[in-house]
């Protein structure tokens, strides 16, 4: 299952840039508290990623680190941004994922930007 | 003493009165005003604390990305990161009369910081160099491009 994960993850994950505004949630509207639950060290794969949280803003060291911006409200949650075209406008955290070759999430942190 | 500094501030404070109330007069009113907040566009995570912490020799790209989130520009081989933000130090409101009509806004003056790192061969911090300096925002730069002559 990892190696198909290995394989098929840089196939999705050029499809998802390639589709450009692909952000599954990228409105306050969508804002979601359990958005990020899913993911759990060791076991979710990046292929797992792509699909629900859609196009990373930053692809580091071929696709060994993925990051994403996100937006927060007090009562919805979080919220997925797009790469804002000036600075950090509205971003509240900035979500770091650590790969390891077989694209398993091995580390990650929430970095609060503002 | 205290009496001499006091009776200082007074007249400075009355000088600076009497400037504002003659600018009016004549039109036009500039105020600068000190400020230290945060600009905009700008990420405010990058703490002394936390760059004292990434330390050359030791603190690995990985460790980078996980405390300071994405960088600001980096190079595609990873040799280097750059990381980016601003503080508003003086706001300068300028209000100019003239006839029936007037403008007037606000010039912010920013501190532009920047943390560079650069890393070795084997993704480990080699080198870490901070600084700052007053200028024109990045953010804004890239909101407004300078003119392009022909």
């Amino acid at each position: 299952m990892k190696t198909m994960t290995a394989l098929f993850a840089p196939i999705l994950l050029a499809g998802v840039l390639a589709a450009g505004c692909a952000t599954p949630n990228a409105n306050p509207l969508h804002a979601d508290k359990q958005m990020l639950q899913f993911i759990e060290d060791g076991k979710t794969t990046k292929e797992t990623v792509l699909l629900k949280l859609g196009q990373p803003s930053m692809v580091l060291e071929g696709e060994k680190f993925l990051t994403y911006r996100l937006g927060y409200d007090e009562k919805h949650g979080y919220y997925l941004l797009d790469k804002a075209p000036v600075g950090w406008m509205g971003v509240k955290y900035n979500l770091v994922l650590v790969f390891d070759g077989l694209g398993v999430v091995q580390r990650r942190s929430l970095v609060e930007i503002h | 003493m205290p009496l001499n500094l006091a009776s200082q501030i007074q007249r400075g404070i009355l000088a600076a009165f009497l400037a504002g109330v003659v600018s009016i007069g004549a039109g036009c009113l500039v105020l600068p005003i000190p400020t230290n907040r945060v600009g905009e566009y700008s990420r405010q995570d990058i703490k002394p604390e936390v760059i004292e912490a990434l330390a050359p020799g030791r603190a690995t790209r990985e460790e980078v990305l996980l405390r300071l989130g994405e960088p600001d520009e980096f190079r595609v081989d990873g040799s280097q990161y750059r990381y980016h933000w601003e503080r508003v130090k003086w706001d300068i409101i300028w209000f100019v009369a003239a006839g029936n009509s007037g403008a007037g806004g606000d010039i912010p003056i920013n501190k532009n910081h920047n943390l560079v790192i650069n890393f070795d061969p084997a993704g480990v911090v080699s080198e870490r160099k901070a600084n700052a300096r007053f200028g024109a925002s990045e953010h804004e730069k890239q909101i407004r491009p300078p003119p392009q002559y022909q």
